[in-house]
């Protein structure tokens, strides 16, 4: 008898083991979805609370390895009624994907404006990893995004130029341009993402201006217009020296 | 995309550098725009301009360079602490 139980358990542990290896999979899957969670519900409270950006760019004498370009982005909200949705984990590539979906009918934005939304339904996808070799494809993606919200400040704002040129014998001899934008921004839709085939992401965004203009109440610069960026974000840079090592 | 990022803020500059007039042969040209769009249609508007004209060496040939044996002292260049050799003793 206690063969035969023994036997059964033993089986029954076999094809566990071997059907069955999310089992052992630890915490990892818990942990990506977690990190799919926070990144759904950022990007909602981006888009319904609205966000800061601060921009800045600059390149000497047109030269592509000389580009810096720097954005920093900021929100913080305490928003109720999030929902998230749609949960869904690869274990191949540890990434996993999850929908944050918010209906309000009244807000204050990131401004301190009130902002009717009238029962609106908001959603964004956010997503997720474990561990870092796998956050490629996910950092250019957010890359991509901030990008895609420093044009909307960029055309929504407008942006600061300046420009250094040194000429002799009225030709070039150096020169530096530079951008600087600050702004905040809110109601961004995203109406498209992904990622080439070289792992290049992209992101679609929209900006209704006279959506936004009824929602505060009062009239917006460029009314009748809707603002339409692609962000785009890499995974790799390619102006990235190796390190030298000194030899002593 | 930084190519075309960097082609981009050229195009600005350049837009920006043909606003501003009397632009110097040899020299330093600073400047500062803001930059909006509406519309589609970007407008530059050029705020502040600082422009430094580099002044050009006039040489005629080394006319202008005095012969150090029959160079008479400046008025006031023995004042600024050269002696003269006392020759009388």
């Amino acid at each position: 008898m206690i063969s035969r139980c023994f036997k059964t358990f033993l089986v029954l542990f076999v094809c566990v083991t071997l059907f069955a290896p999310g089992v052992w999979a630890g915490n990892k899957k818990m942990m990506a979805i977690m990190a799919a969670k926070n990144d759904a519900m950022r990007g909602l409270t981006e888009q319904v609370y609205g966000l800061k950006v601060r921009s800045s760019e600059e390149v000497k004498n047109m030269a592509a390895d000389s580009y810096v370009g720097k954005t920093d982005s900021k929100t913080s909200a305490t928003l109720s009624g999030i929902k998230i949705s749609d949960v869904v984990y690869d274990p191949q590539k540890d990434i996993a994907k999850a929908t944050a979906t918010m209906t309000a009918n009244e807000i204050v934005n990131i401004d301190g404006a009130n902002v009717a939304l009238n029962g609106k339904v908001f959603k964004h996808v956010g997503f997720g990893t474990s561990s870092p070799e796998n956050a490629g494809p996910l950092k250019a993606l957010r890359a991509a995004q901030i990008d895609a919200y420093k044009q909307l400040a960029q055309q929504v704002a407008g942006f600061t130029l300046e420009s250094q040129t040194t000429i002799e014998n009225y030709m070039l001899k150096s020169d530096l341009i530079q951008t600087k934008v600050q702004a905040s921004l809110a109601m961004a839709e995203i109406t498209n993402y992904g990622w080439d085939q070289g792992g290049d992401a992209f992101v679609k965004m929209v900006l209704n201006v006279d959506a936004v203009s009824a929602m505060l109440g009062e009239a917006v610069v460029g009314a009748g217009e809707v603002i339409e960026v692609e962000g785009q974000g890499a995974q790799e840079d390619d102006f990235k020296k190796p390190k030298t090592v000194k030899k002593r | 995309m930084v190519d075309e990022r960097i082609q981009e803020m050229d195009d600005l500059n350049k837009q920006m550098v043909k606003q501003i007039s009397g632009l110097p042969r040899d020299g330093k040209v600073d400047a500062k725009a803001k930059v909006s769009s509406e519309s589609g249609k970007i407008n530059i508007e050029v705020y502040q301009v600082k422009s430094v004209t580099k002044e050009a060496n006039l040489d005629f040939g080394g006319g202008n360079k005095k012969p150090e044996n029959c160079a008479a002292p400046e008025p006031g260049e023995l004042k600024k602490g050269k002696t003269v050799p006392d020759v009388s003793k």
